[in-house]
């Protein structure tokens, strides 16, 4: 009886062991991006590699002697010329592209999303398993038609071509109607009979009670649009036009030298840190939002 | 007039007061909602339902965006083009004169009676020479896979064999990607399931592949497999004495899908790990105390309670990961593609969605590659019935 009580001990730290290793090995792409990012060009030509940085700097990113090569390349912020404001143009594209789609799309859902859980009207089903339906269509059988229509009608390396088309979001609808089915209808009716119209009732009423509805879907939809890389690897051709994704495809040549890794790295770090930041920040709603899509769907 | 008006008001309610209305009364008292549903409706008309019909008529036509001409109907030619297979006996080959069997030893056809002398004198191997599938295979069909088949030598045709293996690819990548995700997130799952300091930070380091940019770590994972002793693993690998010269891992086609592999599980692992942790939340713990008191080990309290009752998230994971599987992209882009082609060497990486952005976005074949993406969705469709069918019998059971 004892024996076996330690050896299932024994076996518990083991598993233990074993998770530590495996979250270590998770940590790894981490460890070697923030490394590779502060390391100076001799120390990135090192064999072996360093593990722990000898003298950090900041030359990845901008490197005021980025012109005497071999000890010093240009950094991150030096390497686009041609395009006006170089990286930081390529940052706020993705700012801007992203945040539009995450609070237009956001906006319209809840719109909708009320529409189809608190009103009664012909054809409301119908609307209804009409978006759900289309959550189940991938979006590759959508992205032909979509490309000669954009590329017709909105104009390819535009905003509009990156922002209009991502804003029709089947899932945060499905997501947010769930959540204000379960809002009483009595709270509504008395509103309107204080004289509120429909409109007024949604902003003043509806939207602040789902905010935290509207914070986990915001999140996903966010993560999900400053990650695309297929629509703008279709629809944006100029320099410009480029969002952080499309930077990030130009940072991995196989036969590339050591010393390009600095600027890899660092901008790979750049790439990550606002999902890193805005995770801790929102670690429950991220969580919530995984979780109550799984249950309900 | 103004009380009945309410968008909200059942329909049912006003008629006990006065006439049915008609539905054209309907529609028009529910202009509210309409214009609400709106700003929804349009943009998911054109970009979602408009696009869905033009990519099933695209499908069914030769529509190169490069060329001028109209693009032209030619009914199933796109799916018949991909679909097509030949299965062909492979006889062996014989010398026309003597009759004799030939080997084939590098690149020349020799008879037998000869082989032992090059074999010694060249150093070369040689195998049984079998007939070229260009003269066994109809037109328009080429070699896709060579194999013996009850104890037959049979060649494997397509017209596009780079489909097939893009299909075969994909497969191979979602069977091994999703028992690795499920076996690994529920195993996180399980062993971080109390709910101490300790363990939230461990949940919060295999969470983090899911919200960092992915895109950003695959390139990080490109330079942590580059083929140069700067390479963290090789440089590793080197230092344990397991290998003594750097495996240009990016460049093999050995290598090509396990890496896709271990990057996808390694990416996977935290999102299954935070579903099946609210599986087991809401697994009454009364049933584990029932069960220590009738003196369960812990194998029989997993395989008996644990599993059972995880049943419908596991099947959601499952449903999840292989159609996320399916539609796997940016890694092979980033990792294998190169103006060559998607798929890595020898399309080793090559599977359906990497082939579909190759057909349409590099080669422009706009028909072709609608083709593609509505074979995806078939096949994405029917597993996810197989899966739902299956789920629900066991549940029943």
């Amino acid at each position: 009886m004892e024996q076996t009580a330690r050896s299932t001990t024994v076996l518990r730290w083991m598993g233990m062991a074993l998770i530590v290793l495996m979250a270590l090995i998770i940590l790894i792409p981490y460890y070697w991006m923030v490394l590779g990012a502060f390391k100076t060009v001799p120390e990135l030509n090192r064999i072996p590699p360093t593990f722990i940085i000898e003298a950090p700097t900041l030359n990845s990113f901008y490197d005021p002697l980025g012109e005497l090569p071999p000890d010093h390349t240009r950094g991150l912020f030096q390497i686009y010329p041609g395009t006006e404001g170089g990286f930081f143009r390529y940052v706020f594209n993705s700012m801007f592209v992203s945040g539009a789609i995450t609070v237009c799309a956001l906006f319209i859902a809840a719109l909708a999303a009320y529409v189809l859980a608190k009103h009664h009207f012909p054809g409301r089903n119908f609307f209804f398993l009409l978006f759900i339906a289309s959550m189940m269509i991938p979006w590759q059988v959508t992205i032909i038609p979509n490309f000669l229509n954009v590329s017709r009608y909105i104009g390819l390396d535009t905003y509009g071509a990156l922002i209009i088309p991502a804003l029709p979001k089947a899932f945060a609808l499905f997501f947010l109607r769930q959540y204000m089915l379960s809002m009483p209808d009595e709270m509504i009716e008395a509103a309107r009979l204080d004289g509120a119209g429909e409109f007024r009732i949604f902003l003043r009423m509806i939207l602040p009670l789902v905010g935290p509805a509207l914070v986990s879907m915001g999140l996903f939809i966010w993560l999900n649009e400053w990650n695309n890389l297929v629509w703008p690897l279709v629809t944006m051709r100029s320099e410009e036009m480029r969002t952080l994704p499309l930077i990030m495809t130009t940072m991995n040549d196989p036969f590339a030298a050591a010393t390009k890794q600095g600027v890899a790295m660092a901008s790979a770090l750049l790439t990550s840190i606002p999902t890193v930041i805005l995770f801790i920040l929102f670690q429950k709603q991220f969580v919530q939002g995984i979780a109550v899509v799984s249950v309900k769907g | 007039m103004s009380a009945q008006t309410y968008p909200g008001r059942r329909s049912g309610a006003a008629s006990l007061h006065r006439q049915p209305a008609s539905i054209l009364q309907r529609i028009w008292r529910s202009r509210v909602s309409y214009i609400m549903l709106l700003p929804m409706l349009l943009p998911f008309a054109f970009f979602v339902l408009l696009p869905l019909i033009q990519s099933a008529l695209v499908s069914f036509q030769d529509y190169s965006a490069v060329k001028t001409d109209e693009p032209e109907y030619i009914g199933f030619e796109n799916y018949v083009n991909l679909l097509s297979l030949e299965l062909r006996e492979q006889p062996a080959l014989f010398d026309d004169a003597t009759g004799e069997r030939m080997y084939l030893c590098g690149r020349r056809r020799i008879p037998q009676s000869e082989v032992t002398a090059y074999e010694s004198e060249e150093g070369a191997t040689c195998s049984e020479a079998f007939v070229s599938p260009r003269d066994l295979l109809s037109d328009g069909y080429r070699e896709w896979q060579t194999f013996t088949l009850l104890g037959k030598q049979v060649v494997l045709g397509a017209r596009d064999p780079r489909f097939w293996t893009s299909i075969a690819n994909t497969f191979v990548f979602v069977f091994y990607t999703v028992i690795g995700k499920l076996v690994f997130g529920l195993a996180v799952a399980l062993a971080l399931r109390k709910q101490t300091r300790f363990n939230y930070v461990l949940r919060l380091i295999f969470f983090l592949p899911s919200v960092t940019a992915s895109i950003a770590v695959t390139v990080v994972w490109g330079w942590i497999f580059k083929g140069q002793p700067y390479g963290l693993i090789n440089y590793m690998l080197l230092q344990s004495g397991a290998i003594t010269e750097s495996i240009s891992f990016l460049n093999d086609a050995a290598w090509t899908m396990p890496i896709l592999v271990a990057m996808t599980i390694w990416g996977g692992i935290g999102y299954n790990m935070i579903l099946f942790l609210a599986g087991l939340q809401n697994i009454n713990p009364e049933l584990y105390e029932v069960a220590a008191i009738d003196g369960a080990g812990p194998w029989a309290i997993f395989s008996r309670i644990t599993l059972p009752l995880l049943r419908p998230t596991t099947l959601y994971v499952l449903i999840t990961s292989i159609i996320g599987g399916f539609q796997v992209f940016e890694a092979v882009y980033i990792l294998f593609a190169t103006s060559e082609g998607m798929g890595g060497v020898l399309d080793s990486g090559l599977t359906v969605v990497p082939y579909l952005y190759d057909s349409g976005f590099r080669l422009f074949q706009m028909g072709y590659a609608s083709a593609i993406a509505w074979i995806l969705f078939a096949i994405i469709f029917v597993l996810t019935l197989i899966n739902l069918r299956v789920g629900r019998a066991s549940e029943a059971y």
